[in-house]
């Protein structure tokens, strides 16, 4: 063993080491870098060990080691998360899922696949393509992102406005219990007479459980879809166009909205072929049947003419389609172009708020000084105003903060709330106290006591948990200083 | 009884009832679950119906948990909306009682269960704490879905007393059609025809009587699109009769209607076809409703058919029997997997074990 392995280590590693292999037991300080932050790389915490284990039995044979040896565990997919949920904010010991990527089978009756939760998103619908079958929810980062990492996160992405997050689309799990025990949670046979565990274990960020096994729902593909990309000269029409679609009743597959900057910024990168002056376009996604299509079409048009679009495209081949996603898609790697280092943020807003909270976004950008983009999923009201600064600004990252901070604020005032999909975890831990009194906080950590007693699972993350997750809040200005300056 | 007309005066009934206590709503499904324990309180929440909060143009609602589901149908069709949950009695029934008894209908098939469309909860604990859990707004992913945690809880873990939901656009058009099948797996078969991509119904239930076997069906949506529907089921099935929606209605709340046994059986729907063999011994005397691609059987008789075949072909199946009407010790069958974390939960929240006592698989 290393000299750098600290001696109150040694026994733990060693004991990882026996029940999964060596190779798949990470010590050394350069193998734990790669494990300290996930994609929002605001906060960042080194864990002591990872395991890489394979199998639902080596998990729970970790998480038994661990737990005997006092660590904190926490489970990782892909590492894309946004708050946090997979940085090991007390320490401990991290099981990363990259081994267990299995599509183990699919059944074609009642459109369920058994996955391990490794598996990538996207691979998931690869798989199911000669069924003409495909997994709904798509985060913006499915390609790298793992189905056991969406069904913690509660995931969901531009397609969830038609076809729900994920949680609609989860039917059972394999979880391994902070005790080491592997539980078998099952609503395949509807209505099973019981409380719906299932429901609280999808969304719940790893803080009951380690999800090692999953049977999703599959969809079928649809006859036809047809893409849109609808052109505004201001952004008080587009933001009224995404309302007057769901007041209308029509609802497409997908409604997303880029707008400001960000569209030429998005345009330069990708080629998707957005006007470079327009102020907000909409990529407006409807599918099903042709002849549902067809009366949508005939509904959008009308709307998008009523709040003069100044155009409104559609995408003529699949070619196009992509390359019109591409942008969406890709918008957050194109903003980069503006500055060096991105905070972004994820709120939600009644739709009918839409407008009014867009216009506080730019008003606090000016205000505070921080170039804000808003790139989202406006049919379901889901903000994601993306900051964008340079690190060695002097105070820049105390005002990027306070106006994320004033953004989400006014979020719940409108009616919203602090995340549409990508999770509390660190990073909002503190504001949850903004939506939940003490009485509804105590009733989440009386129900996660019941599944782990002892806080073994992902401590300080999701609820507010005062004194003992205190340091870890100390330690996490300095973080964010730290990866800022580390990143892009 | 008890007849709270606001959530904070049904909590101060809680903190000050030591108790056990009944929560009902329109009292129509209160033949689920064991009776109650003699020294139960009926705590009637009928008087719970205002309406929090409203926006049509979000296609989001807020109501008090003690408005019936009927009412708040017509609240939405005034605004061209509607909520796709067509649980027994779906008019009187109250939405808390439903949502409660854990009770949906055949619509579930394209839409989901109101799993799918409570977008937040407040409940009142055993102790009288009042508990928000979710939001208002159709995404959200802060704190636990704790609300999922009370649907088809029998109103064992709190009192549920208000419920968000998204709500969905009317449908265009909405057209029943009925097809005369020659046994189950036959009518099982034609529905799983009905629904190859593009086609897409909204709702499939075969009923089995000891006259006939007929598969129904429901489409739902834009007018050109329900006629491909239905062209193609013509052309399938030359007995197919288009029918109203009248009689779907009826069939809709069979459940619960009449005061003879009731029995469900679920399991996953690819096991279906492996309990036909015994459910067509049983269709020349008793009458059911199969959801074929749900997984749920409805078996109705004047007398309790014999539970133990019914468990020996289902249980192996992954699936499970309840008894939801009718006398038997067993209502439930055997207890759930990882009830020892349900039996947690009960004990934090209900601590002191008053929400209807005795009545659920967990108590």
């Amino acid at each position: 063993m290393a000299t750098s392995l600290a001696p109150e280590y040694q026994q733990l590693v060693t004991d990882l080491s026996v029940a999964i292999g060596a190779r798949y037991v990470l010590w050394r300080p350069e193998e734990l870098m790669m494990y300290e932050y996930d994609g929002s790389a605001l906060d960042l915490a080194r864990p002591d060990v990872v395991v890489v284990p394979h199998s639902t039995a080596e998990v729970a044979a970790c998480v038994r080691i661990a737990a005997a040896a006092g660590m904190p565990i926490v489970a990782r997919g892909g590492g894309t998360g946004l708050s946090g949920g997979s940085v090991p904010a007390a320490g401990g010991v991290v099981i990363s899922t990259g081994r267990m990527a299995r599509v183990l089978a699919v059944d074609e009756v009642s459109r369920t696949a058994r996955v391990q939760p490794g598996l990538i998103n996207t691979d998931l619908s690869e798989h199911t393509a000669p069924w003409h079958l495909h997994f709904a929810p798509d985060p913006s980062s499915q390609k790298a992102s793992t189905i056991g990492g969406n069904a913690a996160e509660n995931s969901g992405g531009p397609h969830c406005l038609k076809y729900g997050i994920t949680t609609s689309h989860i039917l059972a799990a394999t979880v391994v219990l902070a005790d080491g025990s592997i539980i078998d949670i099952d609503n395949t046979a509807p209505d099973t007479p019981g409380y719906d565990l299932l429901g609280v274990i999808v969304g719940s960020e790893g803080t009951l459980g380690i999800v090692t096994e999953l049977t999703v729902r599959l969809m079928p593909n649809p006859e036809g879809v047809k893409t849109f990309l609808a052109i505004f000269d201001d952004l008080d029409s587009a933001s009224d166009t995404v309302s007057a679609i769901i007041a209308q009743g029509v609802i497409p597959a997908a409604l997303e909205m880029l707008e400001g900057q960000g569209i030429a910024l998005v345009e330069q990168s990708v080629h998707a072929g957005y006007p470079l002056d327009a102020q907000a376009v909409l990529l407006i996604e409807i599918d099903g049947m042709n002849e549902e299509i067809e009366a949508q079409t005939a509904r959008i048009e009308q709307i998008c003419s009523h709040f003069e679009a100044r155009e409104l495209r559609v995408a003529k081949d699949e070619e196009q389609r992509k390359k019109l996603w591409a942008g969406r898609k890709g918008a957050l790697a194109a903003c980069a172009r503006l500055a060096p280092h991105y905070h972004i943020q994820d709120g939600v807003v009644p739709r009918s708020k839409l407008t009014e909270v867009l216009r506080l976004t730019r008003d606090v950008a000016k205000r505070q000084r921080v170039h804000i983009v808003n790139i989202f999923h406006a049919g379901d009201g889901n903000l994601h105003p993306l900051l964008l600064f340079d690190i060695r600004e002097e105070g820049i990252i105390e005002r990027a903060i306070a106006a994320s901070e004033e953004i989400l604020q006014a979020c719940v005032a409108a009616g919203g709330t602090i995340s549409g999909e990508h999770g509390i975890g660190i990073e909002k831990r503190d504001y949850m106290a903004w939506l939940f009194n003490e009485h509804d906080l105590w009733a989440m950590r009386q129900m996660r006591a019941c599944f782990d007693d002892r806080g073994v699972m992902n401590p300080c993350k999701l609820i507010p948990t005062g004194a003992s997750c205190g340091d870890v809040k100390a330690a996490r200005g300095a973080a964010k200083a730290l990866a800022a300056g580390a990143w892009i | 009884m008890y007849t709270p007309t606001t959530i904070h005066e049904l909590a101060d009934i809680m903190r000050g009832h030591a108790g056990p206590v009944t929560p009902t709503g329109a009292g129509l499904h209160q033949a689920l679950g064991h009776a109650p324990v003699a020294d139960a309180t009926p705590i009637d929440l009928t008087g719970l119906t205002r309406v929090k909060d409203y926006i049509a143009s979000d296609l989001t609602v807020t109501v008090e948990a003690g408005m019936t589901l009927g009412h708040l149908q017509a609240m939405l069709h005034v605004h061209r909306q509607w909520l796709p949950w067509d649980a027994p009695q779906h008019q009187q029934a109250t939405i808390g009682g439903l949502l409660a008894a854990g009770l949906s209908g055949p619509l579930r098939h394209s839409a989901g269960t109101p799993r799918d469309w409570v977008l937040g909860m407040q409940f009142v604990t055993g102790d009288g704490r009042i508990i928000k859990s979710g939001g208002k707004v159709v995404k959200n992913v802060a704190g636990y879905d704790m609300h999922k945690l009370h649907i088809g809880a029998l109103g064992t873990l709190g009192i549920i007393t208000e419920v968000s939901f998204k709500v969905a656009p009317l449908p265009e058009v909405d057209e029943v059609m009925r097809i005369t099948c020659a046994g189950l797996l036959h009518a099982h078969n034609t529905a799983f025809t009905l629904r190859a991509p593009p086609y897409n119904p909204s709702a499939l239930l075969i009923e089995a009587t000891p006259q006939h076997i007929q598969l129904w069906g429901r489409w739902q949506g834009v007018a050109a699109a329900v006629a491909r529907n239905l062209t193609f089921v013509r052309m399938r099935n030359r007995l197919a009769q288009p029918t109203n929606l009248g009689a779907w209605e009826h069939l809709v709340n069979q459940p619960f209607a009449h005061q003879h046994t009731q029995i469900r059986l679920g399991c996953a729907p690819q096991r279906l076809p492996e309990l036909y063999p015994v459910l067509s011994q049983m269709t020349d005397h008793i009458s059911m409703h199969i959801l074929p691609t749900v997984g749920v059987v409805r078996i109705f008789h004047a007398t309790l058919p014999d539970l133990a075949v019914l468990q020996a072909a289902v249980v192996p199946l992954g699936g499970y029997v309840v008894v939801e009407m009718g006398q038997s010790a067993t209502r439930w069958g055997s207890p759930p997997a990882n009830i020892e974390i349900m039996q947690r939960i009960k004990a934090a929240w209900d601590p002191n074990n008053k929400l209807n006592r005795n009545r659920f698989i967990i108590t």
